[in-house]
């Protein structure tokens, strides 16, 4: 990476918006909105202070600076998943749920089969599943779903933002089962 | 849900945030009840972010730019013809400025000031081809 060149080249407002969005779509899949008290624009913001104080060194790396950073939250707020494994507590009330996220292969019982039944349970339609079909072949990025199912990526966009909702919506589910 | 499988799906997920188009980031953002309450505070991070990465991006600069003086400095010792006919071109343009006449008494600061407008991409590869070691990243 040419760092220093990105770093002239890069819109911070819409990379910051992305990785604060992430961040908060990360938390909230184990419901909640904070991680060591640290809101998702504050995590975003510790992490851009890292790296462009060289703590941590982003000068190295084969990818680009925005996948750097991705990479970088991700794996942070894994490891705070998995620190906090097996249990953590909601922010709103206290409860205490299982983290879907962190909870060993082994404990869920969930086939590919058995999440796309879920998911048509909560109203996805032919194209998410048409989509999530896709990912489960390992092919993630929006541009190569689209070139799989012959659609802009534009349209893959709005698909995953409907799915997004409905994985919302499997996790809400079954912590009401819960 | 096999590992690989929930590995796909969250891969799937970060792509998503990373490519999908602003509108529909911003539109996640106002759903998620971000946008707006934390604006102010957002506003604030960004200004920091940017005054980091402006340093940042500086700092690196004014390394580079000693570097290339130090290699200077060392041409003009090893009397290596064309980076020196190079500095003394720039000399020549830079009319209103008043500096030594002679390449041996340029202080490493007086290059500094000669070639910091310049391409320093261009100098380190002029001075790399001419048997001037480099070892500054630009």
């Amino acid at each position: 990476m040419d760092f220093y060149k990105e770093l002239e080249n890069t819109d911070f407002d819409d990379l910051f918006d992305r990785l604060v969005a992430y961040a908060s779509a990360k938390l909230k899949s184990v419901d909640i909105r904070t991680m060591d008290g640290k809101e998702p624009c504050d995590l975003v913001a510790d992490l851009f202070e890292k790296v462009l104080t060289n703590v941590r060194k982003a000068e190295n790396a084969s990818c680009t600076l925005k996948e750097f950073l991705f990479g970088c939250l991700r794996s942070d707020i894994d490891a705070f998943f998995h620190r906090k494994k097996p249990l953590l507590v909601t922010a709103n009330e206290g409860e205490v749920i299982t983290n879907p996220v962190t909870e060993a292969p082994k404990q869920s019982a969930a086939t590919k089969e058995h999440y796309i039944n879920q998911l048509k349970g909560v109203g996805a339609d032919e194209e998410e599943i048409s989509v999530f079909n896709i990912w489960a072949e390992g092919i993630t990025k929006p541009c190569d779903v689209g070139t799989e199912l012959d659609l802009s990526s534009s349209t893959i966009y709005k698909i995953q933002r409907r799915l997004l909702k409905h994985q919302e919506d499997i996790r809400k589910k079954s912590k009401a089962v819960v | 849900m096999t590992e690989q499988l929930r590995k796909n799906i969250e891969d799937a997920e970060m792509h998503f945030f990373m490519q999908a188009d602003p509108d529909i980031i911003k539109q996640y953002l106002d759903e998620c009840d971000i946008e707006g309450k934390n604006l102010t505070k957002k506003e604030v991070l960004l200004k920091r972010i940017k005054f980091l990465s402006k340093a940042s991006v500086k700092k690196q600069h004014d390394s580079n730019l000693l570097a290339i003086a130090i290699k200077y400095k060392e041409a003009i010792e090893k009397n290596t013809s064309k980076p020196l006919q190079y500095l003394r071109n720039i000399m020549a343009s830079k009319v209103s400025a008043s500096y030594n006449n002679s390449l041996d008494k340029l202080s490493q600061e007086e290059i500094i000031e000669l070639i910091k407008d310049q391409n320093l991409i261009n100098l380190m590869d002029q001075l790399e081809q001419n048997g001037i070691d480099n070892e500054a990243k630009i």
